[in-house]
């Protein structure tokens, strides 16, 4: 039995070549080839459609972020979004699968679809080419293209600017000075060309922030599987496969660093008074979130402590 | 792979018994989804890609590059240029083709469609070919053949298209298109100078008595060079992306229409008015596409094209053969939006695959830029090969009284030139990519 | 569809559907277009001269497309200008013709009709999962319904033109555009 597989990155992106494609070849072995994964070389929809994608069997597997579309359906997947969460995408990706599909019960969200996996990226940190921010006045008045959800809500409570494109739009306006900075990933910086064009970079233990993803299989297609090729394909999957593209991220964020340095872009951590800064308004947004779910009878506040006792991050 | 060919079959017989073109892909695409992976999946693409689609900033490009072009037709500037080309070949026999020939590059430069491009200089090259004694053949063929380059010098709603498919920069892809489209004017310079010389009772004898070149010419020669100039110095300077220049450019277009004053507001609203429907039609054709190449995706085809190519161990030379005359069969029957929507998808990932001898196009990126002028070409090839060649209906609609037949004859020295313009451009890849390179 | 123009036409201040569609959508479409245009004027000329951009043109540049092409298809279908390759009606005679363009008519009135149905399927979804835009937070769920509400029109003219398909076959192409 063939699924296939819709993947909407480019066909060399790290992801796709570390983690979704060597994944889909593995459960072709654990099968013994009963369930083979055909990656599509052409997506069936955009992006953002990939979760209704699986749930309506218009792919039998799809990944993508939670963010891509704003509702209210993965509002427990928000805790893998904010900051100080974890210093690399393995032990990230780790956590946030143990918490969100443990105590928050991540499945009961992905209704209609097969879990497979969900994982983060490595740290998000705040980029820019005007001046070093060691404070939040810095970032008074600095322009800064933010993805929405939390780290949009932040940068702005910090008195940045913020203003949204795609990601693919970073480069032509950050080269023409319509945007002062970006927030990003180490890897996105080369992914999209940007060393050139950015002087500073400021980080905070854990990340300023990150993003959610998932891996998942339509439900009728997860069915028709034996029962022991579910089991196999299980052990690969999940917190295993969270491991596997936590090193894919992290090594495309190590390759980053290195075009980074030779960039010449100035790294610097958050000083205290910033990062207490940071932390009071972070922490309002936590609480938002936390108050949400816990009418649902979740415990963010709990889970959100195991996260990041999971990853080791000092909070 | 057998099912995709049994969808192109029975779309090729929906659009002969006269379907539309985008409803046929649609139902094509939608129903062959259907059979393979079931109705429920198929239903749901169906409404996802049907808005999805009309919901992409890049796209939005589309009806402001049509509205910028229409407005500009309807300001007379069209005239200006013509009159200015005139002064340059107005002496020579066939001067007044080569002057509609080079008009047409030059409304090229401001409008993003080859039909329009066509529909807007016949307007204004025919009559004055027909009061000095032109042959209906030449006079059509310059016109249809030289409307075609709308859609490979800058702004090009096909080059668009092409770059949204194949996740191509813009920019570069409107930078390629300028060589082969100045190279495209050069040669059918060429070919009037061919045609009238084998057969000079296609044109008068020297004609000496010109048109008078009025003010308002002069301004129009100088509102297309300026607009061009806005464009491509908004783009390559930096200070705008392609996207923007779009609407910064029929900003500009709306501004040049009341300055010059010649645009009664009818004519104003009748070029909007059109700018919509042309936008929903290409819309339509998009979605359709979308959903048919679903179908072949889904099918396999371009993986298993890539894995024939890679099995046989064809040489360059024989793929890219093959690949043309795939295009020249399709371009006998097809429109040139569909065309492109349809093969593009199923051949472009054949450009990672093909081991390039130039060193040039070593590059996958070149390689794809390259691949879409040549695509561009073959495609402006197919709008004026019988039997539908849109750019000859165009001329049709416009002259009533002359026959289709009279025109595929007069587009003919054309298409020999066209068939040079793409030798050369397949052969010497360095005529697309050096103005890239050098930016 | 032509006759049904006639029968309208007749009246003496009579009623024209094609001017009716385009004094309705087809106003809404080119407003939609010229706001089209702003955003990306006030957005290029506010960044260059206020330094100040307009925080959420993407969006509102999305949203704007999706309008102006769904306001715009019934103006499209009711002026037959949807691409279609006339290769056939060299060869046929009168009859056969009209049969042929009955089910054309009538196969893009089941088409359009689909996806009237789809797309609001896709909306009401759209609706209950609660999906708005990133950043200005507008919902999508009301430019799905206008889609859908547009392909149901543009379904209806299509249907009207396969049970009276017109007698006289026009040969010229309009100018569109590609
Ligand atoms: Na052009
Ligand atoms: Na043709």
């Amino acid at each position: 039995d063939t699924l296939a597989l819709s993947s909407w990155l480019p066909p060399r992106h790290p992801i796709v070549v570390n983690a979704i494609k060597p994944w889909a070849q593995e459960v072709s072995d654990v099968t013994e080839g009963r369930v083979k994964v055909r990656v599509l070389s052409k997506p069936l929809g955009a992006p953002p459609a990939h979760y209704d994608m699986a749930a309506d069997g218009i792919a039998d597997i799809t990944y993508g972020l939670h963010s891509f579309t704003k509702d209210d359906r993965f509002e427990r997947s928000r805790i893998g979004q904010f900051s100080f969460l974890g210093d690399d995408a393995v032990s990230g990706s780790t956590a946030f699968w143990n918490v969100y599909s443990g105590a928050l019960d991540a499945q009961a969200e992905h209704e209609d679809v097969k879990l497979l996996g969900l994982f983060v990226h490595g740290p998000g940190v705040l980029h820019n080419n005007v001046r070093p921010v060691a404070a939040a006045s810095d970032l008074e008045g600095l322009k800064i293209r933010v993805p929405g959800g939390y780290i949009a809500d932040l940068m702005s409570d910090l008195g940045a600017e913020t203003l949204f494109m795609s990601s693919g739009e970073v480069f032509e306006k950050l080269s023409r000075g319509v945007i002062d900075g970006v927030t990003f990933t180490y890897e996105a910086l080369t992914a999209f060309k940007l060393t050139d064009d950015l002087k500073y970079t400021m980080r905070v233990p854990g990340g300023l922030y990150n993003t959610t993803w998932f891996l998942v299989m339509n439900e009728g297609a997860w069915d028709g599987i034996s029962e022991a090729d579910r089991t196999a394909i299980e052990a690969i999957s999940g917190a295993t496969f969270a491991e596997r593209v936590g090193a894919a991220w992290n090594a495309a964020d190590e390759a980053a660093l290195v075009a980074i340095n030779e960039a010449g872009i100035e790294i610097t951590d958050a000083p205290a008074t910033l990062l207490e800064t940071i932390k009071s308004k972070a922490a309002v947004h936590e609480n938002t979130w936390v108050q949400a779910i816990s009418e649902d009878g979740f415990d963010g506040a709990a889970a959100l402590k195991d996260l990041r006792a999971q990853t080791g991050v000092e909070y | 792979m057998i099912e995709s060919l049994i969808g192109f079959a029975v779309l090729l017989g929906l659009i002969l018994v006269r379907v539309p073109i985008a409803f046929a892909m649609a139902a094509v695409g939608g129903i062959g989804f259907a059979l393979m992976r079931g109705w429920q999946p198929a239903w749901a693409m169906t409404g996802q890609i049907a808005f999805d689609s009309a919901l992409s900033y890049s796209l939005s490009v589309i009806p402001l590059f049509i509205f910028m072009g229409n407005v500009l037709a309807g300001s007379g500037v069209a005239h200006g240029l013509f009159a200015a080309a005139d002064r340059l070949f107005g002496r020579t026999r066939g001067g007044l083709a080569m002057a509609s020939v080079f008009s047409c590059g030059g409304f090229s430069a401001v409008c993003g469609s080859s039909l329009a491009t066509a529909a807007t200089m016949s307007k204004v090259a025919m009559p004055s070919m027909r009061k000095f004694g032109y042959d209906d053949r030449l006079a059509t063929g310059s016109i249809a053949a030289g409307g075609t380059l709308g859609i490979l010098i800058p702004p090009s709603v096909i080059l668009i298209i092409y770059g949204l498919l194949t996740e191509t920069n813009i920019a570069k892809l409107f930078i390629a298109g300028v060589v082969p489209g100045v190279l495209g004017v050069i040669l059918y310079l060429v070919a009037v100078k061919v045609a009238v010389w084998i057969k000079p009772d296609l044109a008068p004898d020297v004609v000496t008595e010109r048109e008078p070149m009025t003010r308002a010419d002069v301004v129009g020669v100088f509102c297309v060079l300026g607009l061009f100039l806005f464009i491509m110095i908004g783009i390559y300077g930096g200070f705008f992306t392609p996207t923007e220049a779009a609407g910064m450019g029929a900003g500009a277009s709306v501004l040049i229409a009341i300055g010059l004053r010649t645009m009664t507001w009818r004519d104003f609203l009748t070029a909007t008015f059109d700018s919509v429907r042309a936008t929903a039609m290409i819309f339509a054709v998009v979605i359709g596409a979308e959903l048919f190449s679903n179908f072949v995706n889904f099918a396999g085809l371009p993986d298993a094209l890539a894995m024939l190519v890679l099995d046989l161990e064809m040489p360059v030379w024989a793929v890219i053969l093959v690949i043309m005359i795939i295009y020249m069969i399709l371009g006998c029957v097809l429109e040139s939006l569909s065309m492109v929507l349809l093969t593009v998808p199923v051949f472009y990932p054949l450009m990672y695959e093909l081991p390039f001898a130039n060193a040039l196009l070593q590059d996958p990126e070149m390689a794809l830029i390259w691949f879409a002028i040549v695509v561009v070409v073959v495609t402006e090839i197919s709008l004026i090969t019988p039997p539908v060649g849109m750019n000859v209906f165009v001329l049709k609609s416009v002259l009533k009284d002359v026959s289709l037949g009279t025109i595929f004859k007069g587009v003919l020295p054309f298409w020999y030139a066209d068939i040079v313009r793409l030798t050369l451009l397949i052969t010497v890849p360095w005529l697309s990519l050096w103005l890239v390179a050098a930016m | 569809m032509e006759r049904f123009r006639q029968r309208f036409k007749s009246d003496e201040d009579g009623l024209d559907i094609g001017q009716l569609l385009q004094n309705t959508l087809g106003v809404g479409a080119a407003l939609i277009l010229f706001s089209l245009i702003l955003v990306t004027c006030v957005d290029v000329v506010g960044r260059y001269f206020f330094s100040s951009p307009l925080s959420g043109a993407f969006e509102i540049t999305e949203l704007l497309l999706a309008a102006l092409v769904f306001a715009a298809l019934p103006l499209t279908t009711e002026r037959k200008e949807h691409i279609e390759v006339d290769l056939i009606n060299v060869v046929l005679r009168g009859p056969t013709q009209r049969y042929l363009s009955a089910f054309a008519g009538l196969f893009s009135a089941a088409l359009l009709a689909t996806f009237a149905w789809r797309l609001a399927a896709h909306a009401f979804s759209a609706a209950q999962d609660g999906a708005v835009t990133n950043a200005l937070n507008i919902p999508l769920a009301p430019f799905g319904y206008l889609a859908a509400f547009s392909c149901l029109v543009s379904a209806f003219i299509a249907f009207t033109r396969g049970i009276e398909p017109p007698r006289d076959f026009d040969q010229d192409v309009r100018d569109n555009n590609d």
